[in-house]
Formats: structure tokens, sequence, C-alpha cells
């Protein structure tokens, strides 16, 4: 893609214009300003008075058009940006979701501690050889399995 | 027979926990910066509002154009309405992204302390066995320590990778956020001029015959107008400054992914967080 310097292939062409466009019309206004000053010292009611203001409102007409059309051109501007861009904004999504499976996976370290402590209360039960303990324990490490098991995401299909 | 069994599993748990962990460098790991600055970048407003104000141009325009300026006016309002949702996505991706990086960058959620107590319930179920408080108290430290070092140690890596694969696009998607709050601002300034524009002309050449309350709801209307375009340029401006200083702080980020508990690095960064900060109070008031 080559950068004609003549030619408004890029975004910042476009835009380069359409400053250049708005500078014109700042400076159109400026005489205008100047205009209606010297409109305003004239005989007021005279002919004379209000045909130099129509010329200066077709002047100001002029301006406005100018001034659309610059916005048009930071339209065409604005738009290329987000042409541009699809690649990017995917690659951002992409990555911030592989992020959010890091951090399922992150919360297994907590579960994995309720299992280790529910492996040493096991382990207190059977040593001092009293039923409960060694109940509750294989209870809790039931349902930390189950907790595990839950913030996994779903097994791929069995491959032969 | 017990103790035998406890240093068993307190190793077996130590390599397991130690197994996933990077080598932190110290047992003080605060990316507390780290996610103020994602924080404080998710919540930088100015670009939504500036978006939407970009998209409405044409409705706040219309009474002041000729009939030639309106033809060109309502073109650009079509051209500005097929990309506004395009706009918008580009700021979800960042903010997305963001909030992401708090997320992995904050503590609370990896707060083990209550499942680190468990533990210590654990433990005194076989106080009987003759275990002393002693054991009990330095295994519910070290225990302690283990999963913070094992979570923080977990935490980092994954901020860093985040940070390494992201920061390209993210800097990308920030240009361009920049680039179109530039458009937007000199749109608006191009409409400011065509508002307030019509006044300069007018009121000065207008007869003396002019109908007096004419041109007294004419002044009025102008002065008020003039007053909303100054506020909307300092919007303008401390939009496009937040978004800078969203750039740089990931920049910096990127550049110190393996220090970040560096005091110098965790400094700039609060830094960036504390201007941010300014600029979205900056954006809240009218």
């Amino acid at each position: 893609m080559s950068d004609d310097e003549n030619g408004l292939s890029t975004p910042a062409q476009v835009e380069a214009l359409a400053d250049g466009l708005s500078a014109c019309a700042d400076q159109l206004h400026a005489r205008i300003k100047e205009e209606a000053a010297a409109i305003a010292a004239m005989l007021d009611g005279s002919a004379a008075r209000a045909q130099r203001l129509a010329a200066a409102e077709r002047l100001f007409d002029a301006e406005q058009e100018l001034r659309q059309r610059a916005n048009g051109l930071y339209a065409d501007a604005a738009a290329a940006v987000v042409v541009k861009l699809g690649k990017p904004q995917q690659a951002v999504i992409a990555l911030t979701q592989a992020a959010a499976e890091e951090i399922r996976r992150i919360t297994l370290l907590g579960d994995a501690a309720g299992l280790v402590a529910g492996l040493l209360a096991l382990a207190g039960g059977i040593a001092t050889a009293q039923a409960a303990p060694v109940l509750a324990a294989l209870e809790t490490i039931r349902v930390q399995i189950k907790a595990v098991k839950a913030s996994l995401p779903p097994k791929p299909a069995k491959t032969p | 027979m017990i103790v035998r069994m406890l240093l068993l599993l307190l190793c077996l748990q130590s390599s397991w926990l130690l197994g996933g962990c990077a080598s932190g460098p110290s047992s003080q790991v605060s990316l507390n910066e780290v996610r103020a600055f994602a924080d404080a970048s998710a919540s930088l407003g100015g670009y939504g509002e500036l978006s939407r104000r970009y998209r409405d141009t044409y409705d706040r325009e219309q009474p002041y154009l000729s009939p030639a300026a309106d033809k060109l006016a309502r073109a650009s309002d079509a051209k500005r309405r097929v990309v506004y949702n395009d706009f918008v996505s580009v700021q979800k991706a960042v903010v997305l992204y963001m909030q992401t990086l708090s997320v992995l960058a904050g503590d609370a959620r990896y707060d083990l302390g209550p499942r680190v107590d468990e533990l210590g319930a654990g433990l005194r179920a076989n106080a009987e066995s003759g275990l002393t408080q002693r054991h009990i108290t330095a295994y519910t430290g070290v225990t302690r320590l283990l999963t913070r070092m094992a979570a923080s140690g977990y935490q980092n890596r994954n901020v860093e990778t985040m940070v390494r694969d992201g920061d390209a696009d993210v800097q990308t998607l920030l240009e361009a956020m920049i680039a179109l709050t530039r458009l937007y601002a000199k749109t608006n300034e191009n409409e400011k001029k065509t508002v307030l524009g019509l006044f300069d002309l007018e009121l000065p050449a207008a007869p003396r015959n002019t109908d007096r309350m004419l041109l007294v709801l004419a002044r009025v209307h102008l002065q008020n107008k003039t007053a909303e375009y100054k506020l909307l340029d300092r919007r303008y401006d401390l939009a496009m400054q937040g978004l800078t200083k969203v750039a740089l702080g990931h920049q910096h980020l990127r550049e110190h992914l393996n220090q970040l508990t560096r005091a110098d690095v965790r400094l700039a960064l609060a830094n960036y967080v504390n201007d941010l900060r300014v600029i979205r109070e900056g954006l809240v008031a009218p």
C-alpha cells in the first residue's frame, strides 16, 4: 500500500484535508465578522446595507458548507480507523476469555485446600479410631471433589 | 506415627502447591497498584459520552443550517451512525480487558484464609494424638504462607502473561480510541462554529427595527451555547489525556513485567492511577 503524497489513501490524509477545509472556513469566518462590523456602521435601513448583508450571508452559507464537507471527511477517516481494527479487537477479547479461564482454574487452588483439610481430618479420625470424624471427613472429601469437578471445563468427547 | 503422616501430607501439599508457582522473588507480593490501575482504566469516562455526542451531531446543528449545508450534513449523519457501534465495541474490548486484569491482580478473591483455617481445624482434631498448640500454629502459618505464595505466584504469572500477550493489541485499540476522540473533537469544533457563527453576523448586522425580544433571545441563546461548548472543549481534552495515561500505564506494566513488586515500579503505577482519578473526577463534574 503506497502512500501517495498527493492522494487520499490513508485516514491521516483524509483528516489532513478536512483540517485544511476547516481552516479555510475559519479564515472565511474572520472576514465575515469584519464585514458584520462594517455593515453595522452603515446607514440603517439603506439598500446598500441590505445588499451587503445579503452578500455576507451567502458567504456564511459557503462557510457552513465548507465545515460540512470537512465533517464528512472526518467521518470517512473515523470509519477507516475502525475498519483497520478488526483483528486487535478480536485478539483482545480472545485473550480476556483465556484469562477468565485461568481465573476459574485458580479457584481450584482454594478447593484443593479444602480437599487437603478433609484428608487431614480423615487421617485424624483414623488415628483416633473414631467413626464420627471419619465419616464427616469422608463427606467433606466427597463435597470437595464435586466442587473441583464442577469448576473444571467440560471434558471433550472421548476418542477411541 | 501421626507426626510422620502429618509431615508426609505437608510435603505432598507443599510440592503440590509449589508445583504451579513461578519463582516469586519475595514473600510479600502485592499487585494492588496493578489492580488499581486496571480499575481506573476500566472506569475512565469520556469516550462513551463523546461517541454518542459525535453520533448525534446532526440533531444539534440542524436548526442552524442552510438547505445546501443541511443536505451535506445529512450525508455525514448517515456515515456517523453506521460506524457508531464499532466505536463502542472498541471501548468495550478495552474495558473488558482491564476488568479481567483487575480480577487477576486483585487478592480479595484469592484470600484463602478461610480455607486455611479449615486446615487448622483439621489439625485440632489430631491434638489428642500428641500435637501441641505450637505445632498447630506453626503448621497453619506455613500453610497460609504457602497458599498465599502459590496463589500470588500463580496470580503474578497470570498478570504477566496477560500483560505480555495483550499489550500490543491493547495499545492498538487505545490508539484507535485516541484517533477517534481527536476526530470527535474536530467535528465538534465545526459544529460549534456553525452554531455560534450565525450570531457573529446576524446580531451586529441586525437592523435597528429588529424586534427587541428577538434580539434578547438571540443574545441569551448565544451566551448559553458559548458556555456549553466551552465546558465540552474541556471534556475532549480530558478524555484524550485519560486515554493517553492508560496507554502509558500499560506500557509501563509491559516494560516491568518481572519487577511488579519493585517499589519504583509500583510508585510509577500509583502515579498513573492518581492521574486517572483526577481526570475521571474532571469528567464526572459538569
